[in-house]
């Protein structure tokens, strides 16, 4: 699980320096972790049905649009958010 | 709230802040170069979120972070100074900017840029935007209704220090949705800060070089001579030889020992050292603006020999020649200054005047100008080659023992021929035939032709002027002897006692005076910053613009009768072309007119501020270094010691 921590931050800093054909590269090549991980939330009703649509809809539309904004804001306010709320945040 | 309601508060705001706009927006049809369409946010509320016409989408505020987005930017900037300000494109995060406001000075600036008519239509209508109306300290520019040149704006809006830290925020996705006016915002915003950059750069390069170097000066001016001094003194009885470093200089330098007195010698700064190291000893040398290397003149016999030159000269000049220096007048207002104080205390003003010569731009120009000053009965010129004479510009000993053959295709200049002496072709440049056609024209005006002598043997050809060896020129002209020190010797300085205290009274109340100049013009630009703002609003009442007004006026008498004002003024006159910067389109109404009026007024008080606290600053850096000091030791004659006997009781 602290996979997906690691995928989303690496994604998260490449997005914040404007590297997005490399922030791209990274998330598409760890999208199993993020999924493992959406459905895992899932599973354990974590979120709803609803909103586990409404994250991967987000995500997809993201990458089809090239916008980047929205994949940060889906990220780091959404499945990042649900990740240290789980876990909690490193200090 | 109901939306209908929302937006009769937005309008009712917007009109108050903006009148003229908000009429323009209420008529307005938009036609959108995109569709706005709202999402669900998981904080509350809706998102907003752009379609681009090829079928794109692009989220505008966040889904799941529309309020933190703003919060987490301002963590990211980490410690904001109160004053730090904000240009931000895109309305959309209007959290961000009204948290960056907190964060803030009530008094700093926040710029807000919307480059789409689309964005802010939809945002009168769904979002509160009072607080761009009055409550936050912000300016909104929006593209399509707001009008004016923006670079212009943003030089009225923002001072040089804002620009050095400010927050620059892009609105996410507003690089895809209005490209073409981010880039151009972008552009105008760095156009604003480097015409300040430049103005600003202009300012200080001339306080910080030629009012350092008259700083520096001013202890050889109180204790040197006056060029008008020597007006005349050679009666039409005596020859003076102008001696240039040309590189025919070579062959006939020793030619010059014959001279034995029989005539005056006037050096160039580039001969001096070739003069003295074959044993000649020049009656004056002249430095006209001290550019030249130090080295050039460094040499032990340079001392006896007095110079001629400016106040404005580079101070490491003056500084290693410690004999008599003759000062000509510098096209600098400073020693208009100097000479007022100075007749202010002076008990003998004769020699206390600006004395100016004739300069073509070399300062072989200004030693023949010299020459025919004081009368001489020829003006015999040497080393005057003006053309590279094999292929050289300078004699051997000059700026090496033994000057290079120049490649003349690899220094980047412009060479080309002109007439020689022999009838021949000659090679040139520009600046060397300019110095040739000052010559001609000087000797044409002054009706010289019997009485200037080309003597170099070599080089280009000076029209008007007749050729002759030297040796021939020695043995025709140089016939009675001519005491130049003896003469010299009796010449009392340009400043007596009284003078020299009046002088440097002025000099140490400089600082201060001038600081006050500064903060004066400080008070003027914020001012007109006030009233820029003012003429915006359409609907002001009088007594805002009466009493703005007078604040301004105040300040305006002040620049106009106070004698540093004055003076800081006169000496910005030089970089008048800079002014010029800001004189631009026609005003179309009174109201472009005001704002041409306040514009004026910001820029040339803040440049009148940046430029007196650059000279306050330079005359207290001196005055730390090398003081001045007026004493017993200045006494010369019954009314010097009148004079001190008297300012030693007042003190």
């Amino acid at each position: 699980m602290e996979n997906v921590k690691v995928v989303i931050e690496e994604v998260l800093e490449h997005i914040k320096n404007s590297r997005f054909s490399v922030a791209r590269q990274v998330f598409l090549d760890n999208y199993k972790i993020i999924e493992n991980f959406l459905l895992f939330i899932g599973e354990n009703q974590v979120i709803t049905g609803d909103e586990l649509r409404d994250l991967s809809e987000n995500l997809v539309a993201s990458l089809e649009n090239n916008d980047y904004y929205r994949l940060e804001d889906t990220l780091r306010y959404a499945i990042l958010s649900v990740y240290n709320q789980l876990f909690g945040e490193e200090t | 709230m109901d939306k209908k309601l929302l937006y009769t508060i937005n309008m009712a705001e917007f009109e108050k802040a903006y009148p003229q706009e908000a009429e323009k927006y209420g008529r307005m049809k938009i036609n959108p170069k995109f569709d706005l369409k709202e999402v669900k946010s998981y904080g509350g509320g809706t998102s907003l979120m752009a379609k681009m016409p090829d079928g794109k989408e692009y989220l505008l505020q966040g889904v799941y972070g529309k309020d933190d987005y703003g919060l987490d930017i301002i963590k990211g900037y980490g410690r904001i100074l109160p004053m730090t300000p904000l240009f931000c494109v895109g309305l959309t995060q209007i959290n961000f900017i009204k948290e960056f406001s907190k964060a803030v000075d009530e008094n700093c600036l926040i710029v807000v840029y919307e480059p789409s008519l689309e964005v802010f239509d939809y945002m009168m209508h769904n979002e509160d935007m009072t607080p761009f109306f009055g409550k936050l300290p912000a300016t909104l520019y929006v593209e399509g209704i707001m009008g004016g040149n923006f670079v212009d704006r943003l030089m009225n809006i923002f001072t040089l220090e804002a620009f050095s830290s400010i927050k620059y925020f892009i609105s996410p996705n507003y690089k895809n949705i209005c490209h073409d006016d981010v880039l151009k915002v972008s552009k105008d915003l760095k156009e604003a800060y480097v015409r300040m950059m430049t103005l600003w750069n202009t300012a200080a390069l001339y306080t910080d070089v030629v009012t350092k170097n008259m700083l520096y000066n001013l202890r050889s001016y109180i204790d040197g001579y006056n060029v008008s001094q020597l007006k005349g003194m050679l009666k039409k009885k005596y020859p003076a030889f102008i001696i240039s470093a040309g590189p025919s200089l070579n062959k006939n330098i020793d030619e010059l020992k014959r001279i034995k007195g029989r005539a005056v010698i006037i050096a160039v700064d580039t001969a001096i050292k070739p003069l003295l190291n074959h044993g000649i000893k020049p009656d004056f040398f002249c430095i006209v603006d001290g550019k030249k290397p130090t080295e050039l003149m460094n040499h032990p016999g340079i001392n006896e020999i007095p110079l001629v030159t400016s106040l404005s000269v580079a101070s490491g000049i003056m500084d290693l020649h410690k004999g008599k220096k003759f000062f000509y007048g510098s096209s600098e207002s400073f020693e208009d200054e100097i000479i007022k104080a100075a007749h202010r205390g002076a008990g003998c003003k004769d020699n206390l005047t600006k004395q100016n010569l004739s300069t073509g731009g070399s300062v072989a120009n200004t030693a023949f100008a010299l020459a025919h000053f004081m009368d001489a009965k020829e003006l015999i010129l040497v080393g005057q080659d003006l053309a590279l004479t094999n292929g050289r510009t300078h004699a051997d000993g000059t700026f090496k023992e033994k000057m290079d053959k120049l490649n003349l295709e690899s220094d980047g200049l412009v060479y080309f021929e002109v007439e020689g002496i022999h009838g021949n072709k000659v090679i040139t440049r520009n600046d060397f035939d300019r110095y040739r056609l000052w010559f001609e024209e000087f000797i044409e005006k002054m009706h010289l032709e019997k009485i200037a002598i080309d003597a170099t043997q070599g080089g280009a050809k000076i029209h008007g002027a007749r050729l002759m060896t030297l040796r021939k020129a020695i043995d025709t002209y140089c016939k009675d002897k001519v005491d130049m020190k003896a003469m010299l010797d009796k010449l009392p300085k340009m400043m007596d006692y009284g003078a020299k205290k009046a002088t440097v009274d002025f000099y140490y109340e400089l600082a201060d005076k001038v600081e006050e100049v500064s903060k004066m013009a400080a008070k003027g630009e914020r001012a007109y910053r006030k009233f820029a703002r003012l003429v915006e609003k359409e609907d002001v009442t009088d007594t805002e613009l009466i009493k703005c007004a007078e604040k301004i006026k105040k300040v305006n008498d002040y620049m106009n009768s106070d004698e540093y004002a004055l003076f800081v003024q006169a000496a910005m006159i030089d970089i008048d072309y800079v002014m010029r910067m800001s004189i631009y389109d026609e005003k179309e109404d009174e109201k472009e007119e005001r704002t041409q009026i306040a514009k004026e007024g910001i820029l040339l008080n803040g440049l009148i501020a940046r430029y007196a606290k650059g000279i306050a600053n330079g005359v207290r850096e001196v005055n730390k270094r090398r003081p001045i000091k007026v004493g017993k030791k200045d006494v010369v004659g019954p009314i010097d010691k009148l004079i001190y006997e008297l300012s030693k009781e007042a003190e």
